[in-house]
């Protein structure tokens, strides 16, 4: 997707100059961190993200569902990896330069989060957020609602849905 | 760091915790002390000691509840320490129940709260009723002040505390001798001198007070009286002291009991002629060798030092990272020999082999302080073994062996709740009633006996009753009832599947739960529990003979050896301490007996498990690349020709089960530390956590326990491809 | 130069209470001790302006000790505060009578500590909030 006329591609280094820049928000602002899967754009808010990691070598589990790829482990934590676009019902594609593992918190929890690109980080002031119909085949549970922003459609993802999974029937 | 006030109530609770414990372990000790006649008088000061303790630090931190039944716990063990009370098993069971009080009040410290006040004016109520109907204190006023005539100096008696008046009383009265030693010691010694005699007279004696003197010539030198009772003659006591440098006398009598005037405080001096005559003061080396010899079997407990487990955490990845640091050299080590510089890289090798043996120094090290003994959970069983034993009106001998056995501190946390369990189900489910037990020719009063037993890098923690014996039909019924099984599971089940289906959720052969043992949900979370710690259950019964609990449990949780291995071009990590031996067989070696696949083993039937079958994994497509693990230091590496022909196999035992796991390859063994794989992928079977091996490299750790239950207890189910 | 304090109390959290309660003061350095023994040794190698001691200690215990640093011919003036208990009032007449220049009944609340401190040395500026 062209991204003439706006800022450039998010990097590591940008993503943590936003992050590390101003802190101090007006209540009603909120930071997100918009990626792109295939075509359509998405959103999560910067208070789930812990830092954004190149794509790596993911080791994988015996035995569990196809949108869990496996593990990393980054700084001494055991991270699980998802794919974001199998999760979200989207076929799967093989991984490029610019893929990157979100690493999200949820609830004191570490998850990792593969998806296509990186587009960048965006101080939203009071967004409409709605829950407006989807682009068809994405699944709406994951979905917190959907927001404008400069005339572009954005999805922000419900995290805490996104990351929620059982494993097995135990032993 | 904590700031001050944060970090004093971080103190509070620690040292709060440490006092209740030994609180705890103390009235025990005083229960079996009374049931057997001759009570300590140490021991109760103890216990008054701590609750002395407590009751200022509680006051300091605002806990006016548990101040408050300090204070009265207190008062109760004075008037039992000065002989004005009596510590009959009423009166202990109610001591009892305010150490569980205080565990439970300090829990709401920690979360700034406190005891619910009605709860602790309840409780007094019922420490009133049981004080409140002693018989009226024995001890007689007698005209003199009961020094019996023995001529102690005002001086003297001006430094004694009043509980150590009551001692010095209370011995003349019992008929004992008073002396006193004289003692030159090396101030920077004088811990171990003190130990020394202390060891010495405890056996013929009771020491009352330390006496220092100010007046020493020599600043290195602290010169101390010590007043002895003791039933024993003074040559005896003199015997005992053989080696170690005092002096001993006799503290002058007067024949008729005249009063001792006790005048105010007098200039100090001590009466040098009464006692034997004062020696200069020597070196006082032989009293340090003396005291060498009997350190050995002293604990001073001044030298040891409370340590927040976070940081021994910390400290513990640190090791760990350091580690890896360690593989990361030795890998560049092989590649500057691999490119020919053998010779000039020899300094490089001999700096990695030792980095390598301090590292393990340091390793062992932080495990050890890890390390504590299981005796704060038996004792924890013991006290609730005897609360039951009361309430049901079951008397129960409890069998405790292997305390002193050590396990890192967080297990020892977690095997409380799983072992209290396991107690209650054999006491309430297991152990028959007195009458019942004599109609079966048993004796009548029931045993259960708790020991742990260190094997190796394992501690098997064991619970055997004499009682009934699991009623294997009544498991299966009710487990068929409850729609866990179908009958043609049931019909292939050996006994030893019949009693683990105990540990199915749901299972509870009692139509109503017991207030003893809560609703009967419970195995199940218990297995739970110990598969959490990384270790097995394991149950056996006989019919009418009793059951069995076993539990194996991993000495450490953090760094372990492991044996790197790769099935279907993926790596697994196996600890070492679950690996019996590795072999490499023939294809034509293998047997299919009743659908599963066996080797013979010296004679023996050895159960086979294809890791890539359990897993459902399928050999990657290309060609995979050459294995390149960091390269191994520590013990054989049994890098094979990758010849497809032979099998290896990795024997892993558990207890006593033994099981083959089949792999395609043996790389080598590493040191590694495993990471636990967090709370969202925690219901993975047969993975135990992950490691990160030289070069970024993520691998699963095999969870041995429940690859071997697959394997032996539900059959061929788990290998299906 | 340093007003030097000496805390002796077998309880850490005692010693660390007290300790916290003091942190303020500009002026002054304090020292803990954890038994009758270890004051023992560390009163004639240094030179203490206060000492504060519990009088419940086993072995050695705080009216010992306050007997032996008023024949130490360093100690005969020093101030010598002793911490008692409750309805302990005949070993707190005892320690006045050794020496001791007052005491404190435990529990005590913070700001009685630091008032006492204050009183023996004014110059440590403890401060009182």
């Amino acid at each position: 997707m062209a991204d003439s006329g706006r800022r450039a591609l998010a990097t590591e280094e940008t993503f943590l100059a936003a992050y590390t820049g101003r802190r101090s928000r007006r209540h009603h602002d909120r930071e997100l961190l918009t990626f792109a899967l295939g075509d359509e754009t998405y959103a999560l808010d910067m208070t789930e993200l812990r830092e954004i990691s190149r794509m790596r070598e993911i080791t994988e589990l015996p035995r569990v569902p196809a949108f869990l790829l496996g593990v990393i482990t980054l700084r001494g934590l055991v991270i699980p990896v998802l794919d974001l676009r199998r999760r979200m019902g989207l076929p799967p594609v093989a991984p490029s330069r610019e893929t990157r593992i979100l690493i999200v918190d949820q609830d004191g929890e570490p998850f990792g989060l593969l998806v296509d690109r990186v587009v960048r980080v965006e101080r939203v002031d009071n967004p409409q957020i709605e829950s407006a119909p989807l682009p068809g085949g994405v699944a709406s549970d994951f979905v917190a609602g959907v927001a404008r922003v400069e005339g572009e459609l954005i999805v922000l993802l419900e995290l805490s849905q996104v990351v929620r999974f059982r494993l097995g029937a135990g032993r | 760091m904590a700031s001050g006030p944060d970090k004093a109530l971080t103190e509070f609770l620690s040292e709060a915790q440490e006092i209740v414990e030994t609180l705890g372990a103390n009235l025990l000790e005083l229960d079996r002390e009374r049931a057997a006649g001759d009570i300590d008088p140490d021991r109760v000061n103890a216990c008054f000691r701590a609750v002395h303790s407590l009751k200022g630090l509680c006051g300091m931190f605002g806990l006016t509840q548990q101040s408050e039944l300090a204070h009265r716990l207190e008062s109760l063990l004075d008037a039992i320490r000065l002989g004005r009370a009596e510590p009959r098993p009423t009166v202990l069971d109610v001591l009892f129940e305010a150490v569980e009080l205080f565990g439970r009040g300090l829990k709401a410290a920690a979360d700034g709260g406190d005891l619910d006040a009605g709860e602790v004016s309840h409780y007094l109520s019922r420490l009133q009723a049981a004080t409140e109907a002693q018989p009226a204190a024995s001890g007689e006023t007698s005209a003199d002040d009961g020094l019996g005539g023995y001529q102690i100096e005002a001086s003297l008696l001006s430094v004694l505390t009043e509980y150590e008046e009551h001692r010095l009383r209370e011995s003349i009265r019992r008929g004992a001798t008073i002396f006193r030693l004289h003692g030159v010691f090396d101030l920077m010694a004088i811990d171990k001198g003190i130990e020394a005699i202390k060891a010495r007279v405890k056996p013929v004696g009771e020491i009352i007070t330390y006496l220092p003197s100010g007046a020493a010539s020599d600043p290195n030198v602290l010169e101390l009286d010590i007043l002895v009772a003791s039933h024993a003659a003074q040559s005896e006591l003199a015997r005992a002291l053989e080696g170690i440098d005092v002096d001993l006398g006799r503290v002058p009598r007067r024949e008729s009991s005249a009063p001792i005037p006790m005048p105010p405080a007098e200039p100090l001096s001590m009466p040098a002629a009464a006692a034997a005559p004062i020696r200069a003061p020597e070196p006082a080396d032989s009293v340090a060798d003396a005291a060498n010899e009997v350190m050995a079997s002293l604990r001073s407990v001044s030298q040891s030092v409370r340590v927040d487990i976070r940081k021994l955490d910390a400290l513990m990845t640190a090791v760990g990272e350091l580690t890896l640091v360690h593989t990361g050299l030795a890998a560049l080590l092989e590649q500057l020999i691999d490119q020919g510089m053998a010779e000039e890289s020899q300094i490089l090798r001999y700096e990695v082999r030792a980095l390598e043996r301090r590292l393990t120094e340091l390793q062992d090290g932080i495990l050890e302080v890890r390390m504590v003994p299981l005796r704060q959970v038996f004792d924890k069983l013991s006290r609730v073994v005897r609360k039951l034993s009361r309430s049901l009106n079951k008397e129960i001998r409890l069998e405790i062996s292997g305390a002193e056995t050590e396990l890192d501190k967080l297990i020892v946390e977690e095997l409380s709740d799983p072992l209290m369990h396991i107690i209650r189900n054999a006491i309430d489910h297991g152990l028959e009633t007195a009458s019942e037990r004599l109609a079966a020719g048993k004796p009548e009063i029931g045993t259960i006996a708790v020991r742990a037993l260190q094997q190796g890098n394992r501690v098997l923690v064991s619970v055997t009753d004499d009682g009934r014996g699991i009623d294997e039909q009544a498991v299966a019924r009710a487990a068929v009832s409850r729609g866990l099984i179908d009958e043609s599971q049931l019909r292939e089940m050996t006994r030893r599947d019949l009693h683990n289906l105990l540990f199915l959720p749901g299972m509870s052969t009692r139509e109503k739960a017991t207030e003893i043992s809560g609703r009967g949900v419970g195995l199940d979370v218990v297995k739970t529990n110990i598969a959490n710690l990384s270790g097995i259950i394991d149950v056996s019964s006989a019919a009418g003979l009793g059951t069995q609990v076993t539990i194996t449990l991993p000495i450490t949780l953090a760094i372990i050896g492991a044996l790197i291995t790769r099935v279907a071009g993926r790596t697994y990590a196996i600890p070492l301490n679950a690996v019996v031996e590795s072999l490499m067989l023939e294809p034509e070696d293998v047997r299919t007996i009743e659908g599963r696949e066996v080797v013979s083993l010296r004679r023996q039937t050895l159960r086979l498990v294809r890791v890539a079958g359990v897993f459902g994994l399928t050999p990657p497509a290309e060609p995979a690349a050459p294995p390149q693990v960091a390269s191994p230091l520590v013990g054989q590496s049994e890098l094979d020709d990758l010849s497809n022909d032979h099998l290896f196999v990795v024997v892993v035992g558990i207890a006593q089960h033994r099981v083959g796991l089949v792999v395609d390859e043996l790389v080598g063994q590493q040191d590694i530390v495993i990471k636990p794989l967090g709370r969202a992928l925690s219901g993975l079977a047969g993975i135990a956590g992950a490691t990160e091996l030289a070069g970024q490299k993520t691998v699963l750790v095999l969870d041995i326990p429940s690859l071997v239950e697959t394997a032996l207890g539900r059959g061929g189910s788990a290998e299906a491809a | 130069m340093p007003h030097r304090l000496l805390l002796v109390d077998d309880s850490a959290t005692a010693r660390a209470f007290a300790a916290a309660a003091l942190e303020d003061a500009a002026d002054l350095e304090i020292t803990q001790a954890a038994s009758g023994f270890e004051a023992i040794r560390i009163l004639p190698t240094e030179a203490f302006d206060l000492v504060i001691t519990d009088i419940n200690m086993p072995d050695i215990n705080g009216l010992e000790l306050i007997r032996f640093a008023r024949t130490h011919e360093r100690y005969q003036e020093t101030p010598l505060i002793i911490i008692s208990t409750e309805g302990r009032e005949r070993d707190r007449d005892k320690a006045l009578a050794l020496g001791a220049n007052e005491y404190l009944v435990k529990p005590y609340a913070a700001d009685q500590l630091v008032a006492a401190v204050r009183r023996y040395l004014p110059a440590a500026q403890v401060r009182n909030d």
